[in-house]
């Protein structure tokens, strides 16, 4: 390794310690207040899940009924956990690869209680009975534009990041990041215009709606979980992306089919046909980037078998890409017209956005998350039976979900709707063992979270390790302890003076 | 990173520009909305007209129910606000005749079963219906069956006919096939009207 070459690589790892130092406290926020929404997401969705099968259940108080409780739910996870997660993986890994340390940190954080202020308020609105009705818009009106406001000072920087990115190449993160940038405010103002604002037919609102739902998965939560997948499988790694040009390819098939799904919800009611057909088959080729994305994801970790295993940041990534290809195929079994039919009024909706916003997105997040808040905060993870627990319950969890409750369940449901022979109880009958069960389900995730939210507030109270060490899943038993020997940061900065 | 030129991109006009291009860029999906929204051809849906016609009748009935309820003056500088029985007066007499006898149902109103009571009462006690219903169809000697007395016709008559044929079938009614075998459809009428009618 030649001289200059040294100077560089130290004078980049300087760079990117500033970058990670600049952002701390904005990315932490995110990052924790996000964790905080997510456990009362999950709390929220342990009692509307458990009202679908004991109504009677926590009494008759009207804020903690399941047309409140459900929405307030939802929202919170959109909304309070899935946004903020997205803006602190979006603002750390664009610092990052375009080698720019934030200039705005402050105004990252005001922007960031801002948001939270309003999610908070839009969330107590639901519980209080002022909720919309529109399925993730169920927030009172006055809360989107305080949102999209909030938004425009978070991302503006990492756009101009980009602009003045130092780097010649550009990575296909952050392709992917400069798609989720642009195109949420497109999907969030625009459909909360039509549905909000303008006086357009209900029946077309609830249309765009339909849209709005399908666009915010797959326009601005998949490029994120995609970016941050992309980026944690050739770091940890240590390897380049195993084929840039699927992975371009990958993005513009996003770009292209993304948008036309979502209006397959409407499938038989008055709205155009080729609407439905439309939002159905992109909902289904949507899968096409997905495994592009994927499999180029896996390809590139499949040499390190002992790095997925060991490190807790990649082995929650690949779960988030099986996650990604099992939502692909998942697309092909539910949103067929012919499928429609039996899944269109039952759980089966439900679980495919609980397997895109957690199986998927979330476990992506996790990923990021590990990777991003030792360096930011400089410690190491506190405990890796914590990572280990969140790791296992949130897989139980989200699988019990989804293939149990939503497939299964749904398709049960929808052929027991279907049955004109039998009274409609006999449908609502028939789901109870799977309503149970998500009940369970979201109590393992609720149990996984809590533990999650805890140890993410230790490390930002800089109550982390001080170790060079990363905790990483390996179950040998050294004499200076699991996490290898403590204090090498102290001795470091010793030897420094 | 050999090939990093650092730098050349991250001018103070660079980041100025990328600032208001990027807050115009999110600002225009709004713009383009508005001016898509503007130019669409918004001809109103047959809901919205008949929501327009629906109101424009409930304004001329309010604003002639006022007209009628007008505050008269009885005296020079007192005012005094007609009563509904004087409006009621000035109304046309077509308003004011009673409805006419309608093939519509009244929904609660007992319908008669067209049966002969006189005749259901024999029946009813020749059968051995009395057994188990009671002699007055109204006083079963045990829990377990039903008091009669009272009930619809039509609702009667459907169960004496499914118990009849099997297609209403328990422990308790398989006692009462032999009874009901011998009762003609006519005299199920008669039974149901004497019952529906109080048992006298």
């Amino acid at each position: 390794m030649s001289n200059q070459s040294q100077v560089q690589s130290i004078d980049d790892a300087q760079l990117c310690a500033d970058i990670d130092k600049s952002l701390r406290h904005p990315v932490m926020f995110f990052f924790t207040s996000g964790a905080a929404w997510l456990a009362v997401s999950l709390i929220l969705g342990v009692i509307a899940s458990a009202k679908t099968h004991n109504p009677g259940i926590l009494g008759e108080w009207s804020f903690l009924q399941y047309g409140r409780t459900f929405p307030a739910h939802i929202n919170a996870l959109i909304y309070g956990w899935g946004a903020q997660a997205a803006f602190g993986v979006l603002v750390w890994l664009m610092a990052r690869l375009s080698r720019q340390p934030s200039k705005n940190g402050g105004t990252l954080l005001v922007a960031g209680h801002i948001w939270n202020l309003a999610v908070a308020l839009g969330t107590i609105g639901i519980l209080a009975g002022q909720g919309t009705g529109k399925h993730w818009m169920q927030f009172p009106t006055f809360v989107w534009p305080v949102l999209l406001a909030a938004y425009a000072v978070i991302a503006i920087w990492s756009l101009i990041a980009f602009r003045c990115r130092k780097n010649e190449h550009t990575y296909i993160s952050q392709w992917y990041l400069m798609g989720a940038i642009l195109w949420f405010p497109w999907v969030f103002l625009t459909a909360n215009l039509y549905v909000n604002v303008f006086d357009v037919h209900p029946l077309m609102a609830a249309a765009i709606n339909g849209w709005f739902r399908h666009a915010l998965i797959f326009l601005f939560f998949t490029p994120i979980a995609i970016a941050s997948a992309y980026y944690i499988a050739s770091k940890v790694t240590g390897r380049a992306i195993y084929n840039y040009s699927y992975a371009i390819g990958g993005f513009w098939a996003l770009a292209i089919v993304g948008p036309w799904a979502g209006m397959q919800v409407m499938t038989g009611s008055p709205i155009p046909v080729f609407l439905q057909y439309v939002g159905s088959a992109a909902t289904i080729l949507v899968g096409v980037p997905m495994i592009a994305a994927g499999v180029n994801i896996l390809k590139t970790a499949s040499t390190h078998g002992d790095a997925v295993a060991h490190s807790p940041s990649l082995r929650f990534s690949i779960a988030g890409t099986v996650g990604m290809l099992l939502l692909a195929l998942a697309g092909v079994l539910l949103k067929t017209p012919a499928a429609l039919k039996y899944t269109q009024f039952t759980l089966a909706g439900y679980g495919y956005d609980i397997l895109a916003i957690y199986g998927f997105f979330s476990m992506c997040m996790f990923g990021a998350i590990y990777f991003i808040v030792p360096r930011v905060t400089r410690r190491e993870w506190l405990s890796r039976r914590l990572i280990r627990t969140h790791f296992w319950f949130s897989i139980y969890g989200v699988v019990f979900i989804f293939l149990f409750c939503a497939l299964l369940g749904g398709f049960q449901q929808g052929a027991a709707q279907e049955n004109h022979l039998q009274p409609w109880v006999q449908a609502v009958k028939n789901t109870l063992p799977y309503s149970v069960g998500m009940t369970v389900a979201w109590c393992f995730l609720l149990y996984a979270n809590v533990f999650f939210f805890i140890h993410l507030t230790l490390m930002w109270l800089r109550l982390g390790r001080r170790s060079s060490h990363p905790t990483l899943l390996k179950h040998d038993h050294s004499a200076l302890g699991p996490h290898g020997p403590e204090g090498d940061i102290d001795e470091l900065e010793a030897a420094k003076v | 990173m050999s090939s990093q030129s650092y730098s050349h991109r991250d001018t103070p006009l660079r980041r100025f520009n990328a600032f208001w291009w990027g807050l115009g860029c999110f600002g225009s999906f709004g713009l383009i909305s508005v001016v898509v929204f503007a130019l669409s051809d918004r001809a109103p849906s047959v809901e919205q007209i008949n929501a327009g016609n629906r109101k424009s009748a409930i304004d001329i009935v309010e604003s002639k129910q006022a007209d009628l309820l007008a505050d008269k003056e009885v005296e020079p500088g007192k005012v005094k606000q007609v009563s509904p029985e004087k409006v009621f007066d000035s109304m046309s007499d077509d308003l004011k005749k009673s409805p006419a006898a309608s093939a519509v149902p009244i929904p609660g109103a007992k319908v008669t079963a067209g049966g002969d009571p006189g005749n259901g009462k024999k029946v009813y006690a020749s059968n051995g219906c009395a057994a188990c219903h009671g002699p007055d169809g109204n006083s079963p000697p045990a829990a377990m069956f039903p008091a009669l007395g009272g009930k619809e016709p039509a609702y009667l008559i459907q169960k004496m006919k499914d118990i009849k044929s099997g297609a209403y079938s328990t422990p308790l009614t398989a006692g009462m096939m032999p009874m009901i075998a011998n009762v003609s459809e006519a005299e199920m009428a008669d039974i149901a009207a004497w019952l529906a009618g109080g048992s006298k």
